[in-house]
């Protein structure tokens, strides 16, 4: 397992959002996490990420990371594209893409842009313009782009087809495609199941902060409860 | 009003504007970086002008070197102070955070107040003269000033907009979340925020020391001031702050010519006022992202 989450417990204040919630990606897996809104999706991939208070036990490659800080976790091959993109607005595409590599030696800043670039030549067109007045797909390329910069080993991606269209919606699939051939695990979180189905080895579904089913994906997508209510028959 | 005379009150509202410009960088810097309004912040300005005083009476320290010197005590001390006091304050509700800066100005008040009494002070060591230009007379003091000023906001504004740190800074005004997720060590990009403020309010102060009186108070009234430049130029928004610090040191200077100091004050905040009706986020009319 490259990342294990062992009993995660979120609450906000009193209400609990993330009930003991255990899950494990394995190297090079594609894991999907579905549910209905107020699930507690977010609040999990906040917890893998240091971004929320959490109880319980986050592993990566081995290493507790219980206790480190978010920076911390980023650095060490975690990236993370957060449900509605939260890009630095008033940046630029490069400016964006550079925090992004923050943590990053000089050369590996070069070669991190020259793969954005390569990857989303849209964004290279568009490096000097200001990322708030992109388009709605642009905006979701940095954003995954952005996590990319320092070459992460496992990507956490949020509702990351959220308010495209669908041939938008395939494009970005296509990308995380692209990632998952090339070696990285990825833990993402999606309303559009049907699609990321497709992808995934295997799923789980919360729902009022539990895990309530988990399976390999393709029984998961065969599942009568779990087409009925999130995939539509 | 003749041209002379207009001239010179431009020149003198651009010596305070300058001054202004640089204690409001750094209140809209800890504003925008570290989220906090930091009512402490001209008790640094009041730090450096005692710094210099010391140093120059007692030490036989030029001024000029006194600059330096109090940006490094105030960096220094503003690290300390993040470290061991602001930053523990962080995530409890706005109005403990204020509570916090607020007490840690009335501390400062009282130890100056205690150490160094009421009385005025200054001293004549350092650039003396005047320098003429044309029909406008100005002070080599205030010359020196206005340089020193100039230098040091052009050498923050760089540091803001072109160094890798001041990425992280931007970053973090922006967003804090996504900051952290993309690997940048907040509590330690804070502290650097911070120390780069209370650096530049010390250095401030020991400019003031060099053109004015120094008292318990100099730091505490410049900044009142201060506040207003960084709410008329957005909070939070360089740019802004300078262009309106320029802009109420001239209006000063004119006013207090014209009426008096007790009017230049009550227009200030009429312009305040009147800036957060028709342009509620600032002279430049930027937001500042949550
Ligand atoms: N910052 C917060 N403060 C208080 N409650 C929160 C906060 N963030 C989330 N919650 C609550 O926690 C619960 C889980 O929220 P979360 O965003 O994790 O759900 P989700 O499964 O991602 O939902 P969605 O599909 O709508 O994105 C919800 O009840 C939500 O209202
Ligand atoms: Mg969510």
């Amino acid at each position: 397992m490259i990342l294990s989450l062992d009993s995660i417990e979120v609450r906000y204040g009193q209400a609990v959002a993330v009930d003991r919630v255990s899950l494990g990606v394995g190297a090079g897996k594609w894991v999907l996490v579905m549910g209905p809104n107020g699930a507690g999706k977010s609040s999990l991939l906040r917890a893998a990420i240091g971004l929320v208070k959490h109880r319980g036990r986050i592993t990566f490659e081995g290493r507790d990371l219980s206790a480190e800080p978010t920076w911390i976790r980023q650095r060490l091959g975690i990236g993370y594209v957060p449900e509605g993109r939260q890009l630095f607005t008033e940046m630029t595409v490069e400016e964006n893409l550079r925090v992004g590599g923050y943590g990053c030696s000089a050369p590996a800043l070069r070669r991190g842009l020259d793969l954005a670039y390569g990857m989303f030549p849209r964004l290279a067109e568009r490096r000097g313009q200001i990322a708030s007045t992109m388009s709605g797909g642009e905006q979701q390329m940095l954003a995954m782009a952005r996590a990319l910069m320092i070459e992460p080993k496992l990507l956490l991606v949020d509702e990351i087809s959220w308010g495209l269209s669908p041939i938008l919606v395939a494009q970005v699939f296509a990308t995380l495609v692209e990632l998952h051939a090339g070696g990285i695990a990825i833990l993402q979180v999606e309303q559009n199941a049907f699609e990321a189905l497709k992808h995934a080895q295997s799923a789980l579904v919360m729902s009022a902060g539990r895990l309530v089913l988990e399976g390999a994906a393709d029984e998961i997508a065969r599942d009568r409860r779990v087409v009925e209510s999130y995939i539509g028959a | 009003m003749t041209f002379p005379l207009f001239l010179q009150l431009l020149t003198n509202g651009l010596v305070v504007g300058a001054l202004l410009a640089i204690v409001a960088l750094g209140v809209a810097l800890i504003f925008g970086v570290v989220r906090v309004v930091n009512f402490a912040h001209g008790e640094f300005v009041t730090l450096g002008a005692f710094a210099t005083y010391l140093v120059v009476t007692q030490l036989n320290i030029s001024p000029l070197l006194g600059i330096p010197l109090a940006f490094v005590l105030g960096a220094a001390v503003g690290a300390g102070i993040q470290a061991a006091i602001v930053s523990r304050a962080a995530g409890r509700p706005e109005l403990d955070v204020l509570m916090v800066t607020y007490a840690l100005s009335i501390i400062g008040l009282g130890i100056f107040s205690s150490a160094f009494s009421g009385d005025f002070r200054s001293y004549s060591e350092g650039p003396s003269g005047i320098f003429t230009l044309g029909s406008v007379v100005i002070g080599l003091r205030s010359l020196t000033v206005l340089l020193v000023c100039l230098i040091v906001g052009v050498g923050t504004i760089l540091v803001v907009q072109r160094t890798r740190i001041g990425l992280a800074l931007r970053a973090l005004a922006q967003s804090r979340d996504s900051a952290a997720a993309c690997g940048i060590n907040v509590p330690a990009a804070e502290l650097f925020a911070f120390a780069l403020a209370v650096g530049l309010a010390a250095a401030a102060g020991a400019l003031v020391s060099l053109i004015g009186t120094i008292h318990p108070r100099v730091g505490h009234d410049l900044v009142l001031d201060a506040f207003v430049v960084v709410v008329l130029g957005g909070m939070g928004s360089i740019g802004g702050a300078v262009l309106a610090a320029i802009a109420i040191g001239i209006v000063n200077a004119f006013t207090s010519f014209a009426l008096d100091d007790s009017w230049a004050r009550i227009l200030t905040y009429c312009l305040l006022y009147a800036t957060l009706l028709l342009r509620p986020h600032g002279l430049l009319g930027r937001h500042v992202g949550a």
